[in-house]
C-alpha cells in the first residue's frame, strides 16, 4: 500500500515519457493504493486492534554508558494502521484520484506533464507513509518528502514571475513549518531519547530532568509545524498565494491532502502537545479560534474566488484544530476525533471547490468575482458542483461543532461565529458566479463560455459526494465511535438545529445580499480587498526594506571586505619582501658596530656586576 | 567497560559475514603511496605532442579504480564491533623527536577513506575533458588525492601535518595551470589560507608536544596526554583556526569563492568533496576525541562560527549574480552543520557529524560540480543570463535538484539521517545554536529555491548562449556522487533481505562509521541521574 | 685537496679538458664520500689534535661532499668559463667546510671558513671580476668581525681550544666582555652566510656569478659559517645568554625576511638565495635552543640545506637570465626540472622533502625550549616561502618554453649529458629520500650533536 505510489513514481521518472502514459501510471498507482486501503479498512471493521509492522531503517550505537535511551539511535519504519488512519487514507486517495482524473483532461495545457504526474505519485507516497508512521523521525521523513513534492507541484508553472514568487513562498513557509516540527521532535528526543509515539507518551511525565519549559517549547513547535501544513490563518499564506498561480490540481491537493494528513497527525500528537500544562493548551485553542474566525472573515476582503475558497477551507480546518485541542483542554478527549472528522469531510469538498472554480475562472478568463456571472446557464454542472462543495464545507463545520461544543460556552460562541462566516464565504463564491450577468469584456466573448469536457465534469461531483457522505456521517455517533473506537452519545437534536441553523443563517444572509445587490456586495468586498492588499503589500515592502535587504546587504559587504582584507594582507607581505630586498643595500658594517656599542651600553646597564 | 558496553549497546550493529578475514598490513599505505608511485611513473612514459593523453587519463582512472577496490575490501572487512584503530601500520620515522609513520583508521576514518575513494574516481571522470598538459594534470591530481588519503589515515601528528601541508602544492599548481580567468587570485588565496591553517596546525601540535613532555607525536600519546586547561585551550583555538581555513568556516573562508569558481572541475570536486572535509575531521580527531575540557570550553565558539557560516553563506548565495559563486558559498553549509555537531558534544550529535563528514562532502562536491558543469554547458556563469534551462538539460536538472535536496538534508538523501542526528543530539546542549542552524537551513532553502527557479525553471532566456546537456563523462561523475548520496540515504545500515538482519555486500556506512565512536563520545555521555525509567 | 690541485693543473694544460673530467671529479667526490662514510665512523684525531674525526664531522663532511658531488654532476659545464677551476674551487670550498667540521680550535675554524670563502671569490672572479672584488671586501669584513670575535673570546676564556673554552665557560658567568665578541662573531658569520639584512654582498654575487660560483657562495660558504656557529655554540653552551638571544634575532630576521624577499623577487636564483637564507634562519633557530635535540635537528637541516643550496644554482643553469629561462623546463629537461623543483620545495620547507623534515625537527626543539614567538615567525616565513616556491614551479611546469629570440638573450638550454641527467635524478632522490628515509640520517645528526658534547 505504501510502496505502490513510490513504484509508480520510479516507473514514471525512469521509463515514461508521454503525458498520457504518465497519467495512466499515476492513476494506476493511486487506484491500487486505494484498493489496498479499502482492503485494510475492511479488515479493520472486523478487528479493533490496528495492523502494525516494523522495519529497522537506522541503528547506531553511539555510547556504551549513560542512560540506556541515549546509548543508541535508531529510526524504525513503523507502519501502523488503525481505523482513523484507514479512513484518512481513503479520503486522501479519493482526492488524489479525482485530481489526477480531472487533470488528464483539464490540465493538458500545463507544462511538464510527465513530471507533474510523477510528483503527484510522490505526494501520495509521502502522505500515505506519513499517515501510517508512528516513529517521530520516520514521520518527519515522509512528511518532509510529501512537503518537497507539494512544493514542486505548487511551483510547477516555473515560467511566470508570479508563479515563481508563489513557489518561493510555497517553499519557504512550509519548510519553516516542517523545520519547526523537526525541532519539536528534536527537543523531545533530546530529553527523552525515544521517538516511538507509543513509547513516548507514557514517559512524558515520569522522566526526571525534563523541565516544563522544554515541554512547552516542544508542544508549541509541534503544533506550529502541524497547523502550518493544515493551513491555519495566518500560516495559510502558502496556500492563498499559490491558489491562482499553481496548477488547479496542485492547489486542490495541497489543500485537501495536507489538511487530512495534518489533522490526523495533530490528533496523534495531541497527547504530547497536551503534556506540559493546560495554559499552553488554552493558548493553542485561542490561536485556533482566532484563525477559525479570521480566515473566513478575510475571505470576504477581495473578490478572488480561489483565495476565498481556500480561506473558507482554512476556517474549517481551524475549527477542526480548535475542536481537537479544546477536547484535551477540557479533558474530554473523546470529542477530539470530531475535529478530525470535520476536516476529513471538508477535504474532498475543498478539492472539488478548487477544481470547479479553476474551471470556471479559466472559462470566464478572469479571477475577479465581479466579472463572473451567469454560471447557472453557461456552466451549470460546474457551478452546481461548486455550490454543493460550499454547502458541504459549511455542513462539515456545523456538524462537528454540534457534536463537540456546548453552544453556551464562549468557545461555542466563537465557533458559532466561525461557522457563520465559513457559510457566508463558502456560499458567496458560487452565488456570485451563478447569478448575475456575465459582462462582455475586451477580447472576451461571453457566448463562448461553456462547460469543459464531459468526462471532467463528474469528478468534482464525486468528490463532493464523498465529502457530503463524510459530513453527514459525522452527525452519527456510530461513525465517530468507529473512528476512535470509543462510545459517543447521540447528538441532541436542539444542538444540531442550533449549529445547522447558524450555518443556514449564513447561507440565507448571503443569498439575500447577492440576490438583492450582487454588484454592491462585490464592490464592497473589492474595496476591502484593495485596502487589505495595500496593507499586506506595505508590510511586505517594509519587511523587505528594513529587514531582508539590509541583512543581505550586510552579508554581501562583509564578503567584499574579507576579499579586500586578505588582498591587502597579501600586498603587505609583498611590501615587506620589497623592504627585505632593499635591505640588500643596507650599510651592514656600521650597523654592526653601532649595534655592538648599543649592546655594550645595554648589557652594562642591565647586568649589575658585569664590570666586577 | 567496553565488554559491558557491547553487552549493553542498544541496538548493536549487524556484523558482516566474514568481517576481518582479510586484513592487509599495507592497506592504508597502498591507498597513499600507489597514487604517488603512479604519478611519478607517469612521467617516464613518453608522450610526444600529447599522443598518449588518453592513456594518461586511463592510468589515472584505473589507479583510482584500484584504490576504490582496495578501500571496498577494507570497508567490507572493517570490524564494526571493535573500538580503536584498524589496519594499523607503525614504523619509527624521526625517533629523535618521537615521530612515527603511524597509520590507522577507526569508523570515522574509514568513512572518510570511502568518501575520498568516491571523490577520487569522480574527480578523474570530471577531468576527462582536460586537453592541455594532460600528463602533468593527472600527476598532480593523483598527488593531491594521495595527500588527502594520507591526512585521513594519519595517526601521528607529524604524518598529519606532513600530508595536510603536502596537499597545498599540487592544488595550487593545478589551479595555476588549468584554472579559469581568476586563477591567480584563487591560487594565492588558497595557498595563503591553507598555509595559515597548516601553520596553525603545526603550532597546535608543537604546543601539545612541548606541554605533554612525552616526546612523541603519536596521537595515542600526544592526544591522550593530560594537559592543563590553558594549554588545551591554546591548542583548541589553533586547531579551530586550522579547521576553519580548510573547511572553511566564516570568517576564514576567503578562498572559497575564487577557488570553487576558477579551479578546474576535478580539483574543485576534490577540494569540496574530501580535502576540505579534513578540517572537520581534524576537529574530531584532535579536539573532540582528545581534549574534552577544551572541547567544552570552545563549544560555544564553534557553535557561533557554524551558525554564522550557514547564515552568511546562504545570504551571500542569495545575493550572488554568479552561479559558481553562489554554489561555492552554498558548499560551505554542510561543513558548518558538521562542526555544529562537535559543538553540541553529545554522543548522538558527534555520530551525526561523523556521518555528515561523508554526506556533506558529497553534497558540497555535487553542488559545486553541478554548478561548474552547468555553467560550462550553458557557456555563461551569469545568473542574469542563465534561465529556464530545464527543458534543454534534463540530466543536469535532475542532478541539480538532487544536489539541492542533498544540501538541505531532505529525506531519502544520506544527509537526512546525518542532519537529524546532529539536530536531535544538539537541542539539549546547544538549543540556541540549534535554532540558529535551523534558521540558517531555511535561508539556505530560500537561496536554493531562487537558484533553481532562476536557472532551471525560469522563463527561457533567448539572448543566452546555446546550451547542451551533460556529456557521458559528466553524467557519470555527477551520477556517482548523487547515487552515493541516495544509496546511503536509502540503506544507511546496508541493504538487507526482508526478514534478515545481515546486510548484504554493503555492511552499511552507519555500522562502519559507529565503530569506535563510543570511545570518542564517552566523555560527553550524559550522567545517569537523568536516565529514563 | 689533491683532486683540486690536479684539476687546477689540468686547467693549465694547453688542450681543453675532455668531457670525462667532470665525471672524474664526480667520481672523486663519490670516492671521498665513500671513504668518509666507511672510515669516518671510527673517531680519531689528526695533525696532533688540530683536527678531530667524530660523528659531527662525519655528518657535516658527508653532507658537503654529497652537495659538492651533486653540484659538479648537475652543472652545465658548457656554460662555465673555466670548468677545471670551477671543479677545483668547489672541492676547495668543500674542503674548507670539512676543515671547519673537524677543527678543534679557533684557528681551524677560521682557516676553514676563509678557505671556503676564498674558493668562492676565485670562482666568482672568473666570470665577474668586479663581483669577485666585492665578495672579497665583504668577506674581509666578515672575516675581520669573526677574527675579532674569536680573539676576544680567546682573551676572555684564555684558550683557543674549543674543549677548553667549553670547560671554562662551564665555570664562568655571562659577562659583557664575552657577550660583545660573541655578538661580533655571530654578526660576522651572518655576513658570511649572507643572511638578511646582510646579503648586500651575496645577492648580487649570487646573481652575477656562474651557476657553480653561486652554488659555492649561497651553499657551501653559508654551510661553513653555520658549521662554525655550531662549534662556537656547542663550546658556549654553558653560557647560552651570550649567544642564544643573538641567534634568535638572526633566525627571526632571516626566516621572515628570507620568505618575504623570496615572495617579492621574481628572479629564480635570487628567490633560491632568499629561500636558502630563510632555511639558514631555521638552522640558527635550532642552534638558539642550545639543547642537543635542537642542535641535532639543526645539523640534519644543515645537511639538507647544503645539498639544496649548493646544487640548486648549478641545476638551474642559466636561470640567472630570469624566470623565463626556466619556462617549459619540465617539458624540455624533465630530470633537471625535477631537480630544480625539489630544491625549491626543500628550501621552502614543503613536505615531504628533506627541508620539511629538518624544519619540523627544529620546530619541535624550539617549541620544547618555549620559543613559540620564534616558531610563529618561522612559520610565517615558511608560508611565504611556500608561495614563492609555487611561483617558480609554475614557470617550470606550466609555462611554455620561451621563443628562440629570448633563448638567445641568455636563456640557453643546458646541454643534456648523461652525467647531468644522472646528477639531477640523484639530486631528486637525495632530497626526497632524505625525508622519507630520515630515520638513520637524523639519528646520525643526533649523534653528531652528542659528539659536540651536548646532553
Amino acid at each position: 500500500m505504501v510502496l505502490v505510489p513510490l513504484l509508480a513514481f520510479v516507473l514514471a521518472a525512469t521509463s515514461v515519457r508521454t503525458r498520457r502514459s504518465a497519467a495512466n501510471m499515476a492513476m494506476l498507482g493511486a487506484l491500487v493504493t486505494f484498493a489496498l486501503s479499502l482492503l485494510v479498512a475492511w479488515g479493520l471493521t472486523r478487528r479493533s486492534t490496528p495492523f502494525q509492522t516494523t522495519y529497522p531503517y537506522l541503528n547506531v550505537p553511539v555510547a556504551f554508558t549513560g542512560p540506556v535511551n541515549f546509548q543508541g539511535f535508531g529510526i524504525d519504519i513503523i507502519l501502523r494502521v488503525d481505523r482513523l488512519t484507514s479512513v484518512a487514507l481513503l479520503v486522501l486517495e479519493i482526492c488524489v484520484i479525482g485530481g489526477i482524473a480531472w487533470h488528464r483532461l483539464m490540465g493538458r495545457s500545463e507544462p511538464g506533464g510527465a513530471r507533474f504526474y510523477a510528483l503527484v505519485s510522490v505526494l501520495l507516497f509521502g502522505a500515505v507513509a506519513t499517515l501510517v508512521s508512528y516513529d517521530l523521525a520516520e514521520l518527519f521523513a515522509f512528511w518532509g518528502l510529501a512537503g518537497g513534492a507539494t512544493y514542486l507541484l505548487l511551483s510547477h508553472r516555473w515560467g511566470s514571475v508570479e508563479s515563481s514568487l508563489g513557489g518561493r513562498i510555497a517553499l519557504v513557509l512550509p519548510f519553516a513549518f516542517d523545520l519547526s516540527l523537526l525541532t519539536g521532535i528534536a527537543v523531545l528526543y533530546s530529553h527523552y531519547g525515544v521517538q516511538n509515539i507509543a513509547n513516548l507518551v507514557p514517559i512524558l511525565h515520569s522522566t526526571p530532568g525534563v523541565g516544563v519549559k522544554s515541554m512547552v517549547a516542544a508542544s508549541i513547535l509541534l503544533f506550529v509545524g502541524v497547523v502550518g501544513r493544515l493551513g491555519l490563518w495566518p500560516l495559510s499564506l502558502w496556500l492563498t498565494r499559490t491558489a491562482t498561480t499553481a496548477p488547479p490540481v496542485a492547489s486542490a491537493l495541497a489543500q485537501s491532502v495536507w489538511s487530512v494528513v495534518a489533522i490526523v497527525i495533530l490528533y496523534r500528537l495531541m497527547p504530547i502537545i497536551a503534556a506540559p500544562n493546560v495554559a499552553t493548551l488554552r493558548d493553542l485553542v485561542y490561536a485556533s479560534g482566532v484563525a477559525a474566525i479570521a480566515a473566513p472573515l478575510l475571505a470576504l476582503f477581495g473578490n478572488e474566488p480561489r483565495r476565498a475558497m481556500v480561506l473558507a477551507g482554512s476556517g474549517v480546518a481551524a475549527i477542526g484544530a480548535a475542536l481537537v485541542v479544546h477536547a484535551y483542554e477540557a479533558s474530554s478527549t473523546s470529542f477530539a476525533v470530531v475535529g478530525v472528522a470535520c476536516v476529513l469531510a471538508a477535504a474532498p469538498a475543498r478539492a472539488a471547490a478548487t477544481l470547479a472554480v479553476s474551471a470556471i475562472a479559466a472559462a470566464m478568463r478572469t479571477d475577479d468575482l465581479a466579472e463572473m456571472g451567469d454560471g447557472r446557464r453557461r456552466m451549470p454542472t460546474t457551478t452546481a458542483a461548486l455550490l454543493l462543495s460550499g454547502l458541504v464545507i459549511t455542513l462539515s463545520a456545523a456538524g462537528a461543532s454540534s457534536l463537540a461544543v456546548a453552544s453556551g460556552s464562549r468557545f461555542g460562541f466563537a465557533l458559532g461565529e466561525a461557522v457563520l462566516l465559513v457559510a457566508i464565504t463558502a456560499i458567496r463564491v458560487p452565488l456570485a458566479i451563478a447569478i448575475g450577468p456575465l459582462r462582455r469584456r475586451r477580447a472576451f466573448e461571453p457566448d463562448r463560455v461553456r462547460e469543459g469536457p464531459n468526462a471532467a465534469l463528474g469528478w468534482p461531483f464525486w468528490l463532493v459526494v464523498a465529502g457530503a457522505a463524510l459530513a453527514i456521517a459525522s452527525f452519527f455517533p456510530a461513525w465517530i465511535g468507529f473512528l476512535d473506537g470509543q462510545k459517543h452519545n447521540a447528538v441532541p437534536a436542539n444542538g444540531v438545529a442550533l449549529w445547522v441553523g447558524a450555518a443556514l443563517v449564513g447561507v440565507v444572509v448571503t443569498v439575500l445580499t447577492f440576490g438583492t445587490n450582487k454588484d454592491g456586495a462585490l464592490r464592497l468586498s473589492a474595496w476591502l480587498g484593495v485596502g487589505l492588499g495595500r496593507l499586506l503589500d506595505g508590510g511586505a515592502a517594509a519587511f523587505s526594506r528594513f529587514i531582508a535587504e539590509p541583512i543581505a546587504a550586510i552579508a554581501e559587504h562583509i564578503s567584499d571586505w574579507i576579499q579586500q582584507g586578505d588582498g591587502e594582507l597579501a600586498r603587505a607581505a609583498a611590501a615587506s619582501g620589497r623592504l627585505a630586498l632593499a635591505a640588500a643595500r643596507a650599510p651592514a658594517v656600521p650597523l654592526i658596530v653601532v649595534l655592538a656599542a648599543a649592546l655594550a651600553v645595554a648589557v652594562g646597564l642591565l647586568s649589575p656586576g658585569v664590570f666586577r | 567497560m567496553i565488554l559491558a558496553g557491547i553487552a549493553l549497546a542498544s541496538p548493536t550493529p549487524a556484523a558482516v559475514p566474514g568481517a576481518g578475514i582479510f586484513t592487509s598490513p599495507l592497506i592504508l599505505s597502498l591507498s597513499i603511496w600507489v597514487p604517488v608511485a603512479v604519478a611519478i611513473g607517469m612521467n617516464f612514459i613518453p608522450n610526444p605532442r600529447g599522443r598518449y593523453d588518453t592513456l594518461m587519463k586511463q592510468i589515472a582512472f584505473f589507479t583510482n579504480l584500484g584504490i576504490v577496490f582496495i578501500l571496498f575490501i577494507a570497508y567490507n572487512q572493517f570490524q564494526t564491533f571493535l573500538p580503536g584503530m584498524q589496519f594499523e601500520e607503525k614504523l619509527p620515522w624521526l625517533p629523535s623527536i618521537g615521530a612515527t609513520y603511524h597509520l590507522g583508521v577507526d569508523g570515522a576514518g574509514m568513512t572518510m577513506m570511502v568518501l575520498s575513494g568516491i571523490i577520487g574516481i569522480t574527480a578523474v571522470l570530471a577531468s576527462w575533458g582536460v586537453r592541455e598538459r594532460v600528463r602533468s594534470y593527472f600527476c598532480l591530481l593523483l598527488l593531491m588525492q594521495a595527500a588527502v588519503n594520507g591526512a585521513i589515515a594519519a595517526h601521528d601528528m607529524f604524518v598529519l601535518v606532513l600530508f595536510w601541508g603536502a596537499a597545498i602544492i599540487p592544488a595550487a599548481l593545478l589551479m595555476l595551470g588549468w584554472g579559469g580567468p581568476r586563477r591567480e587570485a584563487a591560487t594565492w588565496r588558497l595557498v595563503a589560507y591553507w598555509g595559515l591553517g597548516t601553520a596553525a596546525l603545526l603550532v597546535a601540535t608543537m604546543t601539545a608536544y612541548a606541554a605533554s613532555g612525552a616526546g612523541s607525536f603519536d596521537m595515542d600519546v600526544l592526544l591522550k596526554a593530560t594537559l592543563t586547561p590553558r594549554v588545551q585551550l591554546a591548542v583548541g583555538v589553533a586547531l579551530i583556526i586550522a579547521a576553519a581555513t580548510r573547511l572553511p568556516l566564516f570568517p576564514l573562508h576567503g578562498w572559497v569563492r575564487d577557488v570553487y569558481s576558477d579551479a578546474p572541475l576535478g580539483v574543485s570536486v576534490v577540494i569540496a568533496g574530501s580535502a576540505s572535509r579534513l578540517g572537520a575531521f581534524l576537529l574530531l580527531r584532535a579536539l573532540v576525541a582528545s581534549n574534552a575540557d577544551a572541547s567544552r570550553l570552545l563549544a560555544p565558539l564553534i557553535a557561533i562560527l557554524a551558525a554564522l557560516t550557514i547564515g552568511y553563506a546562504a545570504l551571500v548565495a542569495l545575493r550572488s549574480v554568479d552561479l559558481r559563486s553562489a554554489a561555492a558559498h552554498l558548499a560551505m553549509v554542510p561543513g558548518a552543520i558538521t562542526v555544529f555537531g562537535f559543538a553540541a558534544l553529545t554522543p548522538l550529535s558527534i555520530a551525526g557529524s561523523v556521518l555528515s563528514l561523508f554526506t556533506g562532502g558529497l553534497a558540497a562536491a555535487l553542488i559545486v560540480g553541478t554548478a561548474w558543469t552547468l555553467s560550462d554547458r550553458a557557456q555563461t556563469r551569469s545568473l542574469q543570463l542563465l534561465s529556464g534551462l530545464a527543458p534543454r538539460m534534463p540530466i543536469l536538472t535532475w542532478v541539480f535538484v538532487i544536489a539541492a535536496l542533498g544540501l538541505l538534508g531532505v529525506p531519502l538523501m544520506a544527509s537526512f539521517p546525518a542532519e537529524t542526528m546532529i539536530l536531535f543530539g544538539s537541542f539539549k546542549t546547544q538549543p540556541v545554536g540549534a535554532f540558529a542552524i535551523v534558521a540558517g537551513l531555511v535561508l539556505t532553502a530560500v537561496a536554493l529555491a531562487v537558484l533553481v527557479h532562476r536557472v532551471l525553471f525560469g522563463e527561457p532566456n533567448h539572448d543566452a548562449p546555446a546550451v547542451s546537456d551533460a556529456s557521458l563523462g559528466e553524467t557519470w561523475y555527477l551520477g556517482v556522487m548523487a547515487g552515493a548520496l541516495l544509496w546511503v540515504g536509502l540503506f544507511p545500515g546496508g541493504p538487507k533481505l526482508p526478514g534478515t538482519e545481515q546486510p548484504i555486500f554493503d555492511p552499511g556506512l552507519v555500522n562502519v562509521m559507529s565503530a569506535g565512536l563510543s570511545d570518542i563520545a564517552s566523555p560527553y555521555v550524559p550522567p545517569n541521574s537523568a536516565a529514563t525509567q | 685537496m689533491a683532486g683540486a690541485v690536479v684539476l687546477v693543473l689540468l686547467g693549465r694544460a694547453p688542450r681543453r679538458p675532455r668531457r670525462w673530467v667532470p665525471l672524474a671529479a664526480t667520481l672523486l667526490v663519490a670516492v671521498a664520500l665513500a671513504v668518509e662514510l666507511w672510515a669516518g665512523g671510527t673517531p680519531g684525531t689528526y695533525l696532533t689534535g688540530a683536527l678531530v674525526q667524530d660523528r659531527f664531522a662525519l655528518f657535516a663532511k658527508a653532507a658537503v661532499l654529497l652537495a659538492a658531488g651533486l653540484a659538479v654532476a648537475v652543472t652545465d659545464w658548457s656554460d662555465e668559463g673555466a670548468p677545471t677551476i670551477g671543479m677545483a674551487m668547489i672541492l676547495l670550498a668543500a674542503l674548507g667546510v670539512m676543515i671547519v667540521a673537524s677543527a678543534t680550535d679557533f684557528v681551524g675554524l677560521w682557516a676553514g671558513l676563509e678557505l671556503a670563502g676564498t674558493a668562492g671569490v676565485v670562482l666568482v672572479s672568473v666570470r665577474r671580476a668586479d663581483l669577485g672584488l666585492r665578495l672579497l671586501v665583504s668577506g674581509g669584513v666578515a672575516s675581520a668581525l669573526v677574527l675579532i670575535g674569536l680573539a676576544f673570546v680567546y682573551a676572555t676564556t684564555g684558550s683557543a681550544d674549543l674543549s677548553t673554552v667549553r670547560r671554562v665557560a662551564g665555570s664562568a658567568s655571562a659577562t659583557l666582555p664575552l657577550a660583545i665578541p660573541v655578538f661580533l662573531l655571530i654578526g660576522g658569520l651572518a655576513v658570511r652566510a649572507g643572511l638578511p639584512p646582510f646579503q648586500f654582498a651575496r645577492l648580487p654575487v649570487g646573481l652575477g656569478a656562474s651557476p657553480l660560483g653561486a652554488g659555492i657562495v649561497i651553499g657551501l660558504v653559508a654551510a661553513a659559517a653555520l658549521t662554525v656557529a655550531f662549534k662556537i655554540s656547542a663550546a658556549l653552551v654553558p653560557l647560552p645568554a651570550v649567544f642564544s638571544p643573538y641567534l634568535m634575532v638572526v633566525a627571526a630576521v632571516a626566516m621572515v625576511g628570507g620568505g618575504a624577499a623570496a615572495l617579492a623577487t621574481r628572479s629564480p636564483r635570487a628567490r633560491l638565495a632568499y629561500l636558502a637564507a630563510g632555511q639558514v634562519g631555521w638552522v640558527a633557530a635550532g642552534l638558539a635552543t642550545h639543547y642537543r635535540i635542537g642542535l641535532g635537528a639543526s645539523l640534519f637541516l644543515l645537511g639538507a640545506f647544503a645539498v639544496a643550496a649548493t646544487a640548486g644554482p648549478a641545476v638551474m643553469a642559466g636561470a640567472d637570465a630570469g624566470e623565463f629561462a626556466l619556462a617549459g623546463m619540465g617539458l624540455l629537461r624533465p630530470a633537471r626540472a625535477a631537480g630544480i623543483a625539489v630544491v625549491f620545495l626543500s628550501l621552502a620547507g614543503v613536505p615531504p622533502l628533506a627541508g620539511f623534515f629538518g624544519e619540523f625537527a627544529v620546530a619541535s626543539a624550539v617549541a620544547q625550549s618555549g620559543g613559540f614567538w620564534l616558531l610563529a615567525l618561522g612559520l610565517l616565513g615558511a608560508v611565504m616561502s611556500m608561495a614563492a616556491a609555487v611561483g617558480t614551479l609554475r614557470a617550470i611546469y606550466l609555462q611554455s618554453p620561451p621563443d628562440e629570440s629570448r633563448r638567445a638573450a641568455g636563456a640557453r638550454l643546458p646541454v643534456l649529458t648523461p652525467l647531468s641527467t644522472g646528477g639531477a635524478v640523484a639530486l631528486f632522490a637525495v632530497i626526497a629520500g632524505c625525508g622519507v628515509f630520515a630515520n638513520p640520517i637524523i639519528s646520525l645528526a643526533d649523534q653528531g650533536a652528542e659528539a659536540l658534547g651536548l646532553r
